[in-house]
């Protein structure tokens, strides 16, 4: 659906994307994680043919950019990282504006407009002025309006910067929303829980190139970061002869049980502890999460 | 604190390095051109007064007439056919046309007018210094002959029968008399003729076809309209700006919309907007001051339309050479005062020197204000009025495509 080979583009002598691949799947949610600066808005700039890149290739659900651009935006809809909005016109008329720009009439508009303020939660502010309105509620807004044409493919750059967690919650519940309709989605974020919480593959840039991609399983497994299973027990029984074979370590009433993956890992770690007669009073699990693994593969934390 | 204050607004002035320059140059730029204007240099600065002259007598006293006309610094004169001349001063390329008729001074001494001066009622003021300049020349080519048989006749009235008198020693003592009068220094005089006996000999005909509005009224308002609609326009034009800086110039580039689309879709917004203000300021003429907005509605609405596409177009070109809002605010300050100065918005441009007179050609001010003039003041010929409208439009085309390229620079262009 989404297709990039090898995109260079440099500002004089700053090279912001240098050699970006990556293909996404139709229905497909791909966020691509990274920290300020690492080439990510760059790279959504390009996908949406607002500035050409140097050299490489590109295409929108087979429109390729730049020759066809006409077509890949008609099926593209973009929320920018700023809050792009006429500040003194109303919410309705923004959504109106915006989605008027693409060939849907009239009365689509007002109905589509419409369900989108019910969906944000924005009905009884839609005919207020967006200056009058929140920073979240600006935000639910901005979103909306690159919805209104009801696009196959959605570029969300950081659309969750610097909101309040209602917004951010409802913004969350639309993520979920359009993951359910189908929608190809290239999400740009910084926030890890965000990545974690919506993507079926991530993509981790940085310094303008693609350092790993992958599900978040991957990542875990290309970056080598260790996940652990602590198991506390009443007492732990002297023969521990049933977890032979598995690495752990013993402290007092404590078993940890360091593993590549909780999730593969737990039932046959509670199997074995149950055989060993261990009694289970409390499990906890450290999950190995975004930060870990992109410490791992860049070796710095991602908020540098 | 206050220190620090000041000296952060210091550095964001001297920050924006065009708008600064600007701000230093404004004043300078303005000052030289007040000075130019209003004859700073010297009384001579201003443009001699172009008069076109008709000669029917075509004999040698005419000749001698209309050499003795060219010879006054403060006329300009160019020799015409009668038809000719009556059409431009018709279609405002002429200010007058001073028709010299067959026998002028036979028909003088007869007590009837021996020229005709066709003259441009839109500009009252200069034809009043016009006949002042050229009226002590007149008189002394065509009425002397009048004067002296009324000296003559006078004189010898007086006398009783048995004084010897001889007429032809009287008659040369007063040509050597007249000689003596008119002789030199009528360069700044005005005429101190006799109101009648100037009516006598020529008559006036002031071109306009709308006795009920005056030129200084059309200037008024069609000049004052034009120049603040030029500010008007720049502050609009400066909106692009602002939607790049606020990043919904962006997100229009993210939809299929084209960024010329963008362009023209702000020019016509521009040139709606100033149509509105024009039918505003010319419909309160009408109320405040009687200026008949349906004289000729179809013409006027034409130049009113084309008055708004190039100020709209002017909009558009200032704020595409500039990439801030203050930059836009110094620029079309400067512009829009100097465009209004040389094309008449302020001032009416016969006070200006000759080459800043040739300058206004290149403003809106004057293409707009001149065209106004056809419509309610002249007696309005398709060919000529069609022209100044069409070289309005041109100006607005030729200021949208210079715009371009700098549209494309500093607008489009997203770092």
């Amino acid at each position: 659906m989404i297709s990039a080979q090898n995109i260079v583009k440099s500002f004089g002598t700053l090279k912001a994307v240098n050699g970006v691949s990556l293909e996404i799947r139709q229905g497909e949610f791909y966020s691509l994680l990274g920290p300020n600066g690492a080439g990510k808005s760059t790279t959504i700039n390009i996908l949406s043919s607002l500035i050409p890149a140097d050299s490489g290739k590109c295409s929108i659900k087979g429109h390729s950019l730049p020759d066809a651009t006409d077509q890949a935006k008609i099926i593209l809809g973009v929320v920018p990282q700023e809050i792009a909005l006429y500040g003194d016109l109303s919410a309705t008329d923004n959504l109106m504006f915006w989605g008027g720009l693409y060939k849907v009439s009239k009365s689509d508009l007002a109905v589509r407009a419409k369900k989108l303020l019910a969906d944000f939660g924005l009905s009884d502010r839609s005919n207020d002025k967006i200056n009058t309105y929140s920073g979240g509620m600006k935000r639910r807004i901005n979103i909306a309006c690159a919805m209104m044409h009801d696009p196959e493919v959605l570029f969300m750059d950081e659309p969750t910067v610097g909101i309040d967690p209602q917004s951010r919650n409802n913004i969350y519940d639309t993520m979920v929303r359009l993951k359910g309709e189908g929608k190809t989605i290239l999400y740009t974020t910084h926030y890890m829980e965000e990545a974690e919480r919506f993507s079926d593959r991530i993509g981790i840039i940085d310094n303008g190139s693609i350092i790993a991609e992958g599900t978040l399983e991957e990542l875990r497994t290309k970056g080598g970061v260790q996940e652990s299973v602590g198991i506390e027990c009443a007492s732990v029984p002297e023969n521990l002869s049933a977890l032979n074979g598995m690495e752990y370590v013993r402290s007092e009433n404590k078993l940890s049980f360091p593993v590549i993956s909780v999730k593969s890992s737990l039932p046959q770690i509670l199997q074995k502890c149950f055989e060993a007669g261990i009694d289970v009073t409390h499990v906890d699990v450290a999950r190995a999460n975004l930060e870990s693994v992109f410490l791992a593969l860049t070796g710095k934390k991602l908020r540098d | 604190m206050i220190f620090r204050i000041a000296l952060k607004d210091l550095k964001l002035f001297f920050g924006d390095r065009r708008a600064m320059l600007l701000s230093f140059a404004l004043p300078i730029a303005l000052i030289s051109l007040f000075v130019f204007m209003f004859g700073g240099s010297g009384p001579g600065d201003m443009a001699p007064i172009d008069l076109l002259v008709a000669d029917e007598d075509k004999t040698s006293e005419s000749k001698i007439l209309c050499d003795d006309l060219d010879s006054l610094p403060s006329l300009k004169i160019e020799l015409t056919e009668t038809a000719e001349g009556i059409e431009n001063v018709k279609s405002g390329d002429a200010l007058a046309v001073l028709i010299i008729r067959k026998n002028f001074t036979a028909l003088v001494e007869d007590g009837k007018p021996g020229f005709e001066l066709v003259l441009d009622n839109t500009r009252p003021t200069e034809g009043e210094m016009l006949q002042g300049q050229m009226m002590m020349v007149l008189f002394r080519n065509a009425g002397r002959g009048l004067i002296k048989e009324k000296v003559l006749d006078k004189i010898t009235s007086d006398l009783s029968p048995e004084d010897s008198v001889d007429r032809d020693e009287i008659s040369a003592f007063i040509d050597e008399m007249m000689d003596e009068g008119f002789g030199g220094g009528v360069e700044t005089e005005t005429a101190e003729t006799d109101g009648d006996e100037q009516a006598e000999m020529i008559e006036v005909t002031k071109v306009s076809i709308n006795e009920e509005v005056s030129g200084m009224m059309i200037q008024s308002v069609a000049g004052t309209a034009v120049m603040m609609l030029l500010f008007s326009v720049a502050g609009m034009g400066a909106s692009l700006l602002d939607e790049k800086e606020k990043g919904t110039l962006k997100r229009l580039l993210y939809t299929p919309i084209t960024p010329l689309q963008i362009l023209f879709g702000k020019l016509t917004t521009a040139v709606a907007i100033s149509m509105m203000q024009l039918l505003v300021v010319f419909g309160f003429a009408q109320i405040a001051f009687g200026l008949d907005l349906f004289y000729n509605l179809p013409a006027l609405l034409l130049t009113l339309l084309a008055t708004s596409f190039t100020c709209g177009c002017f909009g558009i070109f200032i704020a595409s050479i500039s990439t801030s809002r203050k930059q836009v605010e110094g620029m079309s300050t400067l512009v829009v005062l100097v465009m209004s100065a040389i094309g008449g918005s302020m001032v009416p441009s016969m006070f200006m020197p000759e080459f800043m007179q040739k300058l206004g050609v290149l403003s809106v001010n004057y293409w707009s204000i001149q065209s106004v003039y056809d419509i309610y003041l002249r007696d309005f010929s398709l060919v000529p009025y069609i022209t100044k409208v069409a070289i309005l439009f041109v100006i607005g085309v030729a200021m949208l495509l210079i715009s371009l390229p700098f549209y494309k620079r500093n607008i489009v262009k997203l770092n």
